[in-house]
């Protein structure tokens, strides 16, 4: 790469190889976190009516955001 | 989120006030609207970028990475609200417990039997605190843990006067019933480990 110049190409691509990392890395925290967060509920006696209350936009929220970042990832690839 | 002893009640349950976690949410929803100022920042270097990766491109990058930050930022709000919501302080009329979260994976639980408490002090600094009602209570104890501090906590005045109340309450028990043994006493009679009802829990 030294003294040539970067092209699209070369630019998408490790764009990808940054996008696969982060992927991997927020889906595991989301996943990961989720169940931690869950267990604390459950555990400490937040009731359960509060629990499901909870999971639901905790789900839905992060599930969006992590569906719009799975499609955008996609496009990239494809382009 | 402790069980209560045979002939215990529930006085009260308190928690930091709300402020506290709302601060914390609108600190982080401006975190995680970044990208947008990030955005019109750079509005003027746009057409550039567009010219090297194209505008589909370009789109699908900006908001593939801003989707993963406001998630990011989702998560840790998450985080903050579950040490917010298990930070609490539970007044019995047989002790005073303070549970302190801290993080995830550490809890800091301190019980105090009433008549051990010497003296509590309530903090209040600020405008904001003053007007929206918050502070800290100091709980001096004559134990080996000589000083437990809560911080923030909502209604402080009313926070003390429960727990003097209860303190209260605890010396003139010992006064009248000076042989009686404290609940958090280890008894030894096969009586008292065998009659026992299991505990209720409180939430």
């Amino acid at each position: 790469m030294i003294g040539q110049e970067l092209s699209s190409v070369d630019i998408l691509r490790m764009v990808v190889m940054l996008a696969t990392l982060v992927i991997l890395f927020v889906g595991v925290i989301y996943v990961v976190l989720g169940f931690t967060l869950k267990y604390h509920w459950q555990k400490y006696g937040l009731g359960e009516d509060n629990v499901r209350k909870l999971k639901r936009r905790y789900f839905w929220v992060g599930g969006s955001l992590l569906l719009l970042m799975l499609f955008s990832y996609v496009v990239i690839l494809f382009i | 989120m402790i069980d209560l002893q045979i002939g215990e009640t529930l006085l009260m349950l308190q928690r930091k006030h709300w402020f506290a976690i709302f601060l914390e949410g609108m600190v982080l929803l401006l975190i995680a609207l970044l990208p947008l100022v990030i955005i019109i920042a750079v509005h003027f270097l746009l057409p550039l970028i567009y010219q090297i990766m194209g505008i589909p491109a370009t789109v699908s990058i900006y908001v593939f990475f801003s989707s993963a930050w406001m998630l990011l930022m989702w998560v840790v709000f998450y985080v903050a609200f579950t040490n917010y919501y298990l930070d609490v302080l539970i007044i019995t009329n047989k002790r005073i417990v303070d549970i302190e979260q801290i993080g995830l994976f550490s809890r800091d639980v301190a019980s105090i039997p009433p008549e051990n408490i010497q003296d509590v002090k309530i903090e209040t600094t600020g405008m904001l605190a003053t007007f929206m009602d918050y502070g800290d209570i100091h709980i001096q104890t004559a134990g080996s843990n000589k000083e437990l501090l809560v911080r923030g906590i909502a209604e402080p005045s009313k926070v003390k006067a429960q727990i003097l109340a209860v303190h209260q309450d605890a010396k003139n028990k010992a006064l009248h019933h000076p042989t009686q043994q404290h609940p958090d006493t280890p008894t030894t009679t096969p009586d008292a480990t065998t009659n026992q009802t299991p505990p209720t829990h409180v939430a």
